[in-house]
């Protein structure tokens, strides 16, 4: 199934990009993209998401389909779903 | 009762649907906390100036420089160097002689927090440090103040209409202070007032009660992709700001 992924600000630096589309296996569950995205990007990305035991960071905020969802959840995936990864930002 | 001068003032904002003049009296009546005043707080004071503000608070320690001057609007060449307060103060009084301005050359900080959310109707978080906004945060919600924070990086922006008890506050969607933070930010002008305006109708909208609301939604400015998502965020039942407060604000 493919999902689009949305990364903002600090997030976007480290993949450089801001948006991708990935193919995945039907029912893939949201914290398993999260960690093959941590592997993926490499460090500077994975710090935004994921902590040093393996779970999402307290202060990623995750949105599919507009709404945001806990991540204390374990999630599957749809066919078609947005997926955004949005970091604390703090410019001003 | 709006005078002669500000109907004619604003004459063209009265005629946007749902405002009208007892929104704009409303507006006259209100007192809009704004700190920091850089690169989004200075445009959000500008704009809060232009609809008609009764009053603004402005909040900001230090001295103008140069490296302030692609973004932070309410700022003159003349006044680097000088408390950015002071250029802010001259430049809204120029703008609109109409509304009070009331400055403070210092930061929200733990001392001054609860008097300068006292004085305000509506809050308008816009500092680049996390402990200033989960201050803000804190003391907004304490008070039952309302609060919209706005945040910037890069070409990506957040605006947050935070109502104590009924929408996620900041804590709600950010627990703890990011570890990953850095002081220097990329930023253009253009995208910083972006991200203010819009921060300024979710003000506009709460206070004179019209339009459509966002309330219960974060909005993300895409400057590069030019596009506004809105997503549906939820408070925290465990929030260790937010959880125990009702809210009554009522607009």
């Amino acid at each position: 199934m493919k999902v689009t992924l949305r990364y903002t600000s600090q997030l976007a630096a480290a993949a450089g990009r801001s948006e991708e589309s990935l193919e995945l296996p039907d029912g893939t569950f949201l914290v398993d993209l999260l960690e093959n995205l941590a592997d993926a990007h490499g460090p500077e990305f994975a710090k935004f998401v994921m902590s040093a035991e393996g779970v999402p960071v307290t202060t990623l905020v995750v949105a599919v389909n507009g709404s945001q969802v806990d991540l204390e959840e374990k999630m599957p995936l749809e066919a078609g779903s947005e997926v955004i990864l949005i970091t604390p930002m703090s410019g001003g | 009762m709006l005078s002669e001068e500000d109907r004619t003032v604003y004459d063209w904002q009265l005629d946007v649907p749902g405002l009208g003049e007892a929104g704009q009296e409303k507006l006259r009546k209100t007192t809009a906390l704004v700190s920091r005043i850089g690169g989004l707080g200075g445009p959000v004071a500008l704009a809060l100036a232009a609809a008609g503000i009764g009053k603004l608070i402005l909040v900001h320690a230090g001295n103008l420089r140069k490296d302030d001057l692609n973004r932070q609007i309410l700022m003159r060449w003349e006044g680097l160097g000088k408390p950015r307060v002071r250029s802010a103060d001259q430049t809204l009084r120029a703008f609109n002689p109409g509304i009070e301005v009331e400055v403070h050359d210092e930061n929200f900080n733990e001392e001054n927090a609860q008097r300068l959310v006292k004085g305000a109707d509506l809050v308008f978080s816009c500092a680049p440090l996390f402990e200033e906004r989960f201050l803000m945060n804190r003391e907004c919600v304490r008070q039952d103040k309302p609060m919209v924070d706005c945040a910037m990086y890069n070409l990506d922006g957040h605006v947050l209409p935070i109502l104590p008890g009924k929408t996620p506050c900041l804590a709600c969607m950010f627990p703890e202070s990011p570890p990953h933070w850095k002081r220097r930010f990329p930023v253009i002008g253009a995208v910083s007032a972006l991200v203010a305006n819009l921060g300024v109708m979710e003000g506009l909208k709460l206070v004179a009660n019209f339009g459509t609301s966002n309330l219960g939604k974060m909005m993300l400015i895409d400057a590069d992709r030019s596009g506004i998502s809105k997503i549906a965020v939820n408070r925290r039942h465990d929030c260790t700001v937010c959880a125990k407060q009702k809210g009554t604000f009522s607009g």
